[in-house]
């Protein structure tokens, strides 16, 4: 064999070890850094996919910009454009807050498996909006609108409460909409008096939110104003509506959890015990129901005291 | 080395003389420009289009370039040219070398020129800076050539002139399109070429960053398949009878 041949022989074998080599470590490591690869397609179309859920997408809207709604009789050529959309593209977040959404009212079910996989996408960990209109989809009754009688999909409170605190979870900063779905779809998936059942709700996640960093709940996420909303809840469950707006009774078991929920959270409050009304420094009574209320913020001459260190008339150190 | 250069100097000389690849280098602009005017059909979504698109006919003209190799191999061997070559001090594989050099700078110059007025373009028209990741998905595109150079050369010399360009964009598509195989690594990236190592055109829209020692690394796998291929060649051409 010539020497020139064994040299190309050997460059060949070598530079073979060297890209089988490291197209060993490139695969896992490309599928860490895009870890959407792992949802694509298997279709072979050369790595357009992007450019492809482009065009799919804008076919998608042509094709749903020219129905005047999408109901049961086109949901299923809409919703093969919008899956076509996604498999090319599960970063494609229009997809699912405008795409996906426009099929919840004809095929419920499957904008909430679509909107799952979504919450599933590391790329997506982030957004709000996908978690919140899979529980919104979830926490209403859809029927058919060329049949009402049809339902498509009832209320599923709990898988709704699930999706509503992944949202809460993806953000520092909840809106109050989120927060008040959230409490809401999880007392409902309780059943029973709904205010009672919000109470005890909030008063769960109170008790979470004091627990040990030991213990993880994994229903729980972090209410920023919990004390507030407790006090609002006690209030509605002390005095309960019905549908039509006429007051209630409230059950014995409702009074037990106001009753503890006033000894253990809402004592520093100085709230009514009857109205469940923040008393102002120095009332001797409540000023919207009239009942009596244990007096506080008030000097020992007498004075009421504002938020100072010592009292303004006698210097007394509070 | 200076005989492989003289080649390659010959290959990207006739390409970027030829002032049809300058006419197609500002149609890709314009229509990369274009995708701006799809504000109201994509419902907003026309700035990550214009990337697309111009990574997408990058991607193409990449292609394109070096399909020309894939019609200059076999029309030299079939003319005579290659063989009043190959009778001077100049070896098979030089020839060969020099062909993939020439072509992969061509290649080099006619989509960086693409890459450059794309990312202009899109920074001009939303007033936008480029972020990194564009220059990276569009970086890896250019040096992806590496390896498809030496696929073209590959089948420019194993298959005559009408064959060749369709064996090797097929190649190229499943290279690219490497699905589930591509979790056998040795197979695919190894024997067979796995082009979806330079596949990060979603990176560029999303602006996700790609790690440096990645980009390092894929290069390196570029050259290594591309000398792999390239010395697989050279035995076939060895053998091959040239007239």
């Amino acid at each position: 064999m010539k020497k020139d041949t064994v040299i190309r022989f050997m460059i060949m074998i070598a530079s073979l070890a060297v890209a089988s080599y490291l197209a060993c470590i490139l695969t896992p490591m490309q599928s860490d850094i895009s870890q959407e690869k792992n949802f694509l397609t298997k279709a072979p179309v050369a790595g357009l996919h992007k450019f492809f859920a482009d065009v799919a997408w804008m076919r998608f809207i042509n094709f749903a910009g020219g129905l005047s709604s999408i109901d049961s009789t086109n949901v299923d050529k809409v919703s093969r454009m919008l899956e076509k959309i996604i498999a090319y593209d599960p970063n494609f977040v229009e997809s699912y807050q405008s795409g996906v959404l426009s099929i919840s009212n004809a095929d419920p079910k499957l904008a909430v498996k679509l909107l799952e996989q979504a919450c599933a996408n590391p790329h997506l960990a982030h957004n709000i909006q996908i978690p919140f209109y899979a529980g919104f989809i979830l926490s209403r009754t859809i029927v058919d609108q060329n049949n009402p009688d049809k339902i498509l999909s009832e209320p599923d409170y709990a898988a709704a409460a699930r999706f509503f605190r992944m949202a809460i979870q993806r953000t520092r900063d909840p809106e109050s909409y989120l927060i008040s779905n959230y409490i809401h779809a999880k007392a409902k998936a309780r059943g029973g008096e709904e205010s009672l059942a919000v109470l005890s709700v909030l008063y769960d996640e109170w008790k979470m939110s004091k627990a040990g960093k030991d213990e993880i709940y994994s229903d729980y996420c972090q209410i920023p104003d919990i004390e507030e909303r407790l006090v609002k809840a006690t209030r509605e469950a002390k005095y309960p509506i019905d549908d039509e707006g006429r007051l209630l009774k409230p059950s014995q078991k409702a009074l037990e959890l106001i009753a503890k929920v006033q000894q253990e959270i809402l004592f520093k409050k100085h709230l009514c015990e009857n109205c469940v009304t923040p008393a102002a420094p120095g009332d001797k009574f409540c000023g919207t129901c009239g009942h009596a209320v244990k007096t506080w913020g008030v000097c020992s001459c007498g004075h009421i005291l504002s938020s100072k260190a010592y009292c303004t008339r006698c210097g007394k150190k509070q | 080395m200076s005989e492989i250069m003289a080649i390659a100097s010959g290959t990207w000389k006739n390409i970027l003389r030829m002032k049809v690849v300058y006419f197609l280098i500002f149609c890709v602009w314009v229509l990369v420009g274009i995708a701006s005017m799809y504000e109201i059909l994509t419902i907003g979504h026309h700035k990550p289009l214009m990337m697309d698109v111009s990574l997408v006919l990058n991607a193409i003209a990449a292609s394109l370039v070096v399909l020309s190799v894939t019609f200059e191999i076999p029309r030299e061997l079939r003319q005579g040219v290659a063989a009043t070559l190959l009778t001077k001090s100049l070896g098979r594989t030089q020839y060969l070398a020099g062909k993939a050099v020439g072509i992969c700078v061509a290649g080099f110059v006619i989509c960086a020129l693409i890459a450059a007025g794309s990312l202009i373009i899109y920074a001009l028209t939303f007033s936008e800076a480029i972020a990194g990741p564009m220059f990276q998905a569009h970086f890896l595109l250019i040096i992806s050539i590496i390896p498809m150079a030496s696929m073209a050369v590959f089948f420019a010399t194993l298959f005559p002139e009408v064959a060749a360009p369709v064996l090797t964009i097929i190649a190229i598509w499943f290279a690219y399109s490497t699905g589930i195989i591509a979790n056998i690594p040795v197979v695919y990236g190894g024997l067979l070429p796995n082009l979806d190592l330079f596949n990060f055109k979603s990176h560029a829209v999303y602006l996700k960053p790609i790690p440096i020692l990645y980009m390092i690394l894929v290069t390196v796998w570029g050259i290594a398949y591309a000398l792999f291929l390239l010395m697989l060649t050279s035995f076939f051409f060895k053998v091959k009878d040239i007239k």
